[in-house]
């Protein structure tokens, strides 16, 4: 938020410091410890490993040499560069940050605030069940009426794969899945092959709500061994919130698709009512390791906190 | 439970989008010819605003309303990030390249001067076509423009093709398929996913027996 004047600024600024102290204890209570990644990347490094990146919107310096750095222009990259070349096997870390990223917009550069949670080779049942706690408690904490969705890129990719696409086929789907849109996926998948997973695939979109419910439905349709990977991660997950009272807020949706393509398992997003953007986000992301030189387990989620901090400050709840 | 918000278009598009409605029992209080911009649905909780256009989808995007009913053409051209949940089946028409009868679309080295209100569409058209284009943005009575020399072909909405032939003028190639849909913004529709699926599933009902 922006104003006019000192009072306001300061006040405001005072509130967000108090927001991030509260999450703060609550992540240090759960075991997690402080790091601060460094600010500086270099670009010819980053471009490689995060391909699917907007260039155009990193935000770049030059260093004393004339080679190219950059202000980081993401929180989870940065980390794992920095830590996975000094890993060690059996090594169980859960860490959070609290950071700003940098981005071009418009004719300026934008500061995002954003304050996250990593946890590190840490069994992937375990840490999924970790990791979606905290982020129930976080939304709960200021929420009586919050949604956490979970969803699973494995399940979906499993699905896909079924259908040996073309790369365009395969973001196209990915498109209309992401929109929702089930009439746009009958007409474009009507060349694909006529099989079970044709019928799990047209009818994906309807696979959202309760996730108990959208559980047990996806069971009974087509499954192979990916799908059914995926699906029984979030099983677990699900089960496990039950079993802790929590799983009022939970719902699922099987067709949701992240804009980072690293994801491979459970993902997660949180919403509030009246705010107009995720909350929290994040997800699984084993594989993206491996181009940091390491396969191990990974997951994390970011906080949204100018997002959070405003949503509260309009409603004096702050 | 709280109110549904529902964006409609000012026009022939809102008038079709409140008969629809009607048709399912919903929004008896619409009343088209009136001034009044707002009206609610005291018995299914919904409130509907009556927009421009083109301001649909903004209302949609920003969650100021939970979901709109909007041509595909601006959804197109604003490339808002929403949920597009149903097509619906009335006011299907085409975007079109139109121009002079037998002009040429693809001209191999020169830049094609293009008229139209969908600059946005036209653009990325072109591009996958690698066909070089300069834009000329025009608000309306498009047709005029090759006509007058100020382009060699427009990009806009053909239903019936009578205004083009009423200017001398021709469709040179279909682009894209335009039909009005039901979009949602991606936060609200978590919230009222039942209520909003709801009059979904009752519209796509009312569709099958029309058809039938």
């Amino acid at each position: 938020m922006k104003f006019t004047n000192i009072k306001d600024e300061l006040r405001y600024a005072e509130k967000r410091f108090k927001l991030k102290q509260d999450i703060e204890r609550m992540v240090i209570e759960k075991g997690y410890i402080s790091y601060e990644p460094g600010m500086i990347e270099d670009y010819d490094k980053y471009v490689a490993i995060n391909t699917r990146s907007n260039r155009k919107a990193i935000v770049k310096v030059m260093n004393a040499n004339g080679q190219i750095s950059i202000l980081r222009p993401d929180i989870t990259s940065n980390l794992l560069s920095n830590l996975l070349p000094k890993w060690e096997k059996n090594l169980k870390i859960k860490i959070f940050y609290y950071e700003k990223i940098f981005k071009h917009s418009g004719s300026g550069i934008k500061e995002i605030r954003q304050m996250g949670i990593e946890c590190l080779g840490i069994e992937t049942i375990d840490a999924d069940k970790e990791v979606i706690w905290l982020a129930n408690d976080i939304l709960s904490q200021y929420r009586k009426k919050y949604i956490l969705e979970i969803g699973s890129s494995e399940y979906l990719k499993g699905l896909l794969q079924e259908f040996y696409l073309e790369e365009d086929e395969y973001h196209e789907v990915l498109t209309l899945l992401d929109r929702k849109n089930k009439q746009d996926l009958i007409r474009f998948a009507k060349g694909f092959k006529k099989n079970e997973a044709y019928e799990a695939l047209v009818n994906l979109i309807d696979l959202k709500g309760g996730a108990e419910e959208v559980i047990e439905k996806a069971k009974k349709s087509y499954m192979n061994e990916r799908m059914s990977k995926g699906l029984n991660e979030l099983n677990e997950m699900v089960k496990f919130m039950k079993e802790s009272g929590l799983s009022d807020n939970i719902t699922c949706d099987l067709s949701m698709v992240s804009s980072l393509g690293y994801y491979s398992g459970v993902m997660l997003r949180g919403y509030f009512r009246e705010s107009n953007r995720e909350i929290i986000k994040g997800g699984r992301y084993d594989t993206y390791t491996e181009q940091f030189g390491e396969i191990i387990p990974a997951i994390g989620f970011s906080v949204e906190m100018d997002e959070l901090l405003k949503s509260l400050y309009e409603r004096g709840e702050i | 439970m709280d109110y549904l918000t529902v964006a409609l278009a000012k026009g022939r598009l809102g008038e079709q989008s409140a008969e629809l409605f009607n048709q399912i029992d919903i929004g008896s209080c619409l009343d088209m010819k009136s001034r009044k911009l707002v009206f609610t649905d005291e018995v299914n909780r919904i409130k509907f605003m009556l927009l421009k256009n083109s301001d649909v989808v903004t209302y949609v995007e920003n969650g100021v309303a939970d979901i709109g009913i909007v041509g595909k053409d601006m959804l197109m051209e604003s490339k808002a990030k929403v949920f597009q949940l149903y097509n619906l089946s009335f006011g299907y028409c085409k975007l079109c390249i139109a121009g002079k009868k037998g002009a040429d679309v693809y001209k191999n080295n020169a830049i094609l001067r293009v008229a139209t209100k969908f600059d946005r569409s036209a653009k990325d058209y072109f591009e996958a076509k690698g066909q070089k284009i300069e834009i000329i943005k025009l608000n309306g009575s498009v047709e005029l423009a090759p006509v007058l020399g100020l382009s060699d072909v427009i990009v806009d909405l053909v239903e019936t093709g009578n205004t083009l032939k009423a200017n001398g003028l021709e469709v040179l190639e279909d682009m894209y398929e335009i039909n009005p849909l039901i979009i949602a913004n991606r936060i609200g529709y978590k919230f009222k996913m039942k209520q909003i699926d709801d009059i979904i599933k009752n519209i796509e009902r009312l569709e099958l027996n029309t058809i039938a």
